[in-house]
C-alpha cells in the first residue's frame, strides 16, 4: 500500500486534526467574540455613559446658578439683617414659587447661626421653617468657603437630595446666612432606569449618591476610611445608616460581574467625572448575555465552519483515497498483468523449448523410423530375395544350360571345319549371356539399398524387372502368368526399386497363395482411370478369409511358415510413401491385391 | 558313337533357348531331334511305338516331367525317358526315377553325358523294340 498509511490511519488523523481544528476554532473565535462584543458593550456603555453625564451635567448646571441668584435677593438679604415675619413669609412664598419653577425639591434660608428663616415647603409638615443646620456641611463650608455643595439625606425628608448652598453676604462682606437649594434627582434617576442601564453616580469621597438602583445609595465604591467614616455619620450623609462598599467593584471601565441587586451577570461599565462637583458617572451595560449569544453565535458559526470544511476535505479525502485505491488497484492490475505476462511468456518459452524438443526428438524418431524402414525394406528384400533364390537360380541356370551346350556345339563344329556353324553358336552364346547378365543386373539392383526422390517409373519396366527375378519360380512351381500390359510408355511416381520389391512382394505372396493348387494361375493387369494407375496381382488360390483380412497389413502377421509377415505391411508403406495406396480387393475367386498410384505426366 | 538302329529323340524343355541348343548340339550326333515346347505337345506324337527315346525337362508349366514319366510309363513301360533338372531338384528327379524314369541329368551339364546317356537308351530302346518284332513273328509263326 502506497501512501501515508492505509485508509483507517488517514481517517484517524483526519479525525484528531480536524476535532483539534474545531477545538481551537471554537475557542479561538468564542475569545475573539467575546473580545469583540466586549469591545462593543464597552463601546456602548461609554456612549451611554457619556449621555448621561450629560444630562446630568446639565442638570446640575441648571440648578447651581440657583443659589447663586438667590444670593444677591434683596429681600433675601434684608430677612438675613433683619429676620422678621413678613419678610419670612414673603420669602417663603417666593421660594416655593421658584421651587415648583425649577423642579427643585427645596429652597430655604439659614441664618448665620444655621437655622432656617424661610422654606418653599413651609406649607408642609415638614417645613424646615425653624430647623437648625449648622451641623450639615452645606451650612458650614458655605460660611466658611462661600459656597457648598452635599448630598444626603434629607434630615426631615429622609429623602436623598444634593443641596446647593452659598453664603449671603452683607455689602460690608460680613456674613449674613447661607441660601440652600435641595435638588432632587427621582426624574433623572427614572428616565435612567428606563433606559435599562444601571447607572449610579459617586460622590468626590466615593459614596454613591444618584442611583437607578436604590439599594446601592450611600455605598461606596472604594472601602471607607475611619475618617471618612466619622465624617459620614458628623453629617448624617445617609442619614443614621453607615455606608459600607458597593457588591461588587468596578473602577470605570472594563467588566463587572454583578450577582445582586440588578439582573445577574456581566455588565460593561463606563464612567465620566463630573467635574463641576467632583463627582463620578458610572454606567453598567449588560453585557453578558450579548457576550454570551456573540460568544454561542461565533462559536455555532465556527463550528458549523468547521464542520463544512471537515465535510468538504473529507469528501476531498475519501476522493483522494478511492483515486489512490483506484491507482492502487491499477497499479495490483498492471503488475498482475505484468506477472501473467512474464508467466505466459515464461510458459509459452518453455512449450516452445518442449515443442522444438519433441520436433528434434520426431526428427530424430522419425528418421529412426526412415532407417528402420529402409532396413525393413532392406530385410524384406533380401528375404524375397532369399525366397526366390532358387527360382532365381533356375532363371540363370536356363541359359547357362543352353550356353554350355552351344559351346558344346561350337567346339565339334571347329573340329568339323564349320566355322560358320561354330560363329553362329558363339552368336548365341553371346545373346544367352546378355540374358543372364540381365538377369543378374537386376538381382544386383534390386538388393541395392536405395532410397531416392519419386520420380516418373515406366510400369512395365518395374514389372519386368519383378517378373526377371519371379519368372523362374513362376516356372518352377507351374504357374500360368496372364499379363496384360500397360499402354506404352505409362509411368506412374515412384521409385523404380522399391515398386519392384512391392510388385515382387504380391507375386510372391501370390505363388505361395497357389501352393499345391490346380491350374494356377497369376493375372498381373495395369488400368488406367484418369490421373490414377492401377496394378493388380489376383491369383486364384483359396482367397484371404475375413479373420486374415482383418489382420492382413499387420506386422508379425503371417500364415507362411518362412517370412516374418513384414511383406505387405512394408509393401504398403512404400506405396503410402509414393502417395499410394495397396489394398485388398474383394474378387470372386483367389485374392486381388491393387496398387493406386499417381500417374506421372 | 552311331546310331544305327535308332536316332530318334523327343525333346521336350518349355526354354526355348536351351531346347534349341540342345537340339542343335544333338543333331550334330547324328540324331533326329523332335523339339516340343509342352509336354502335352510331345504326348500327341510320341506313343508305344515310337522309335525313340524321350529326353525332358522336370520343371514345365502344364504337365511336368514327373507326370509325364508315369503317362509315358503307362503307355509304354519300356520307353526310356530322360530327366534333365535345374539345381535343387535333385529329389524330383530320384522321384522320377522311382516312377520309371531311365536316368537324370541336372542342368547345366556336358551334352556328350546326355548323349552317351541317350545312346544307351536308344540300344535299350532297339533292342525292345527288336524284342518285340521278333516276339510278333514268333507269335504270327
Amino acid at each position: 500500500m502506497r501512501g501515508p498509511g492505509s485508509p483507517t490511519t488517514q481517517w484517524r488523523v483526519f479525525g484528531v486534526v480536524w476535532a483539534l481544528v474545531a477545538v481551537i476554532a471554537v475557542i479561538s473565535s468564542g475569545e475573539i467574540a467575546r473580545r469583540d462584543a466586549r469591545a462593543s458593550a464597552g463601546g456602548q456603555a461609554a456612549t451611554a455613559s457619556a449621555l448621561h453625564a450629560a444630562v446630568l451635567r446639565s442638570e446640575l448646571e441648571r440648578h447651581r446658578s440657583l443659589p447663586m441668584v438667590l444670593a444677591q435677593d434683596p429681600d433675601l438679604e434684608a430677612l438675613l439683617r433683619r429676620p422678621d415675619a413678613p419678610g419670612a413669609a414673603r420669602l417663603n412664598r417666593k421660594f416655593e414659587a421658584l421651587a415648583k419653577e425649577v423642579r427643585a425639591a427645596a429652597i430655604y434660608a439659614l441664618d448665620s447661626d444655621g437655622r432656617t428663616l424661610a422654606a418653599s415647603n413651609w406649607r408642609l409638615p415638614t417645613s424646615f421653617v425653624g430647623s437648625s443646620y449648622r451641623f450639615r456641611p452645606y451650612y458650614y463650608e458655605a460660611m466658611r468657603d462661600g459656597q457648598a455643595s452635599f448630598f444626603a439625606l434629607g434630615t426631615v425628608s429622609g429623602r436623598p437630595g444634593l443641596y446647593l448652598s452659598r453664603r449671603v453676604d452683607d455689602p460690608s462682606g460680613r456674613p449674613l446666612g447661607v441660601i440652600v437649594a435641595k435638588v432632587e434627582f427621582d426624574a433623572l434617576e427614572a428616565d435612567w432606569r428606563a433606559s435599562g442601564e444601571p447607572t449610579y453616580v459617586t460622590d468626590a469621597d466615593g459614596v454613591v449618591v444618584i442611583t437607578t438602583v436604590p439599594a446601592w445609595r450611600f455605598h461606596t465604591a472604594r472601602p471607607l476610611s475611619a475618617d471618612l467614616r466619622r465624617r459620614l455619620a458628623a453629617t448624617q450623609t445617609a442619614g443614621s445608616t453607615i455606608p459600607t462598599p458597593l457588591p461588587f467593584e468596578a473602577d470605570g471601565s472594563g467588566l463587572v460581574r454583578v450577582s445582586t441587586d440588578i439582573p445577574q451577570g456581566l455588565y460593561a461599565a463606563a464612567s465620566d467625572p463630573i467635574p463641576e462637583i467632583g463627582w463620578r458617572l458610572n454606567l453598567l451595560a449588560p453585557s453578558g448575555d450579548a457576550i454570551d449569544r456573540a460568544v454561542a453565535v461565533a462559536r455555532w458559526l465556527s463550528a458549523l465552519t468547521v464542520a463544512l470544511l471537515a465535510a468538504l476535505t473529507g469528501i476531498l479525502l475519501r476522493r483522494r483515497q478511492r483515486a489512490a485505491a483506484r491507482a492502487s488497484e491499477d497499479e495490483q492490475a498492471r503488475v498482475e498483468l505484468e506477472r501473467q505476462i512474464d508467466l505466459r511468456t515464461a510458459e509459452l518459452r518453455s512449450a516452445n523449448d518442449q515443442l522444438n524438443h519433441e520436433i528434434d526428438e520426431r526428427r530424430r524418431l522419425e528418421t529412426v523410423r526412415q532407417d528402420l524402414q529402409d532396413e525393413l525394406i532392406q530385410a524384406n528384400k533380401l528375404a524375397t530375395l532369399g525366397q526366390i533364390a532358387a527360382g532365381v537360380a533356375h532363371e540363370i541356370n536356363q541359359p547357362v544350360a543352353a550356353i554350355r551346350t552351344h559351346a558344346d556345339s561350337a567346339s565339334v563344329l571347329l573340329r568339323r571345319d564349320d566355322s560358320d556353324g561354330a560363329l553362329r553358336s558363339l552368336a548365341n552364346i553371346d545373346r544367352l549371356t546378355e540374358r543372364v547378365g540381365v538377369i543378374t543386373d537386376e538381382l544386383r539392383a534390386f538388393s541395392r539399398k536405395t532410397r531416392s526422390e519419386t520420380v516418373a517409373v515406366s510400369v512395365d519396366g518395374a514389372i519386368d524387372g519383378a517378373l526377371l527375378l519371379v519368372g523362374g519360380r513362376l516356372r518352377e512351381k507351374g504357374i500360368t502368368l496372364e499379363r496384360r500390359r500397360a499402354p506404352a510408355g505409362l509411368a506412374v511416381r515412384a521409385e523404380r526399386n522399391r515398386l519392384e520389391q512391392v510388385v515382387l512382394n504380391l507375386l510372391q505372396n501370390a505363388i505361395e497363395a497357389l501352393d499345391g493348387i490346380a491350374d494356377p494361375l497369376i493375372t498381373l493387369g495395369v488400368q488406367v482411370r484418369g490421373k490414377r494407375v492401377t496394378i493388380h496381382v489376383t491369383d486364384n488360390g483359396p482367397g484371404v478369409t475375413p479373420a486374415v483380412q482383418q489382420r492382413l497389413f499387420t506386422p508379425f502377421t503371417t500364415d507362411k511358415a518362412d517370412g516374418l509377415g513384414l511383406g505387405l505391411v512394408i509393401s504398403r508403406d512404400i506405396v503410402a510413401a509414393f502417395g499410394g495406396e495397396l489394398v485388398l480387393e474383394p474378387t470372386s475367386t483367389g485374392a486381388r491385391f491393387t496398387i493406386r498410384l499417381a500417374k506421372a505426366s | 558313337m552311331s546310331f544305327e538302329a535308332l536316332n530318334r529323340i523327343a525333346l521336350i524343355d518349355d526354354d526355348d533357348s536351351f531346347r534349341d541348343a540342345l537340339a542343335e548340339r544333338l543333331e550334330l550326333e547324328g540324331l533326329t531331334v523332335l523339339a516340343f515346347g509342352s509336354a502335352e505337345a510331345a504326348l500327341k506324337v510320341v506313343n508305344d511305338r515310337f522309335e525313340g527315346v524321350v529326353a525332358t525337362d522336370l520343371r514345365m508349366p502344364g504337365m511336368d516331367g514327373r507326370q509325364l514319366v508315369e503317362r509315358l510309363n503307362d503307355l509304354d513301360p519300356d520307353l526310356p525317358v530322360v530327366m534333365m533338372t535345374g539345381h535343387g531338384d535333385i529329389a524330383e528327379a530320384v522321384d522320377a526315377m522311382k516312377r520309371g524314369a531311365y536316368d537324370f541329368l541336372a542342368k547345366p551339364f556336358a551334352p556328350e553325358r546326355l548323349i552317351e546317356t541317350l545312346g544307351r537308351a536308344l540300344e535299350k530302346r532297339a533292342l525292345v523294340l527288336d524284342n518285340r518284332r521278333l516276339a510278333a513273328l514268333a507269335a504270327d509263326d
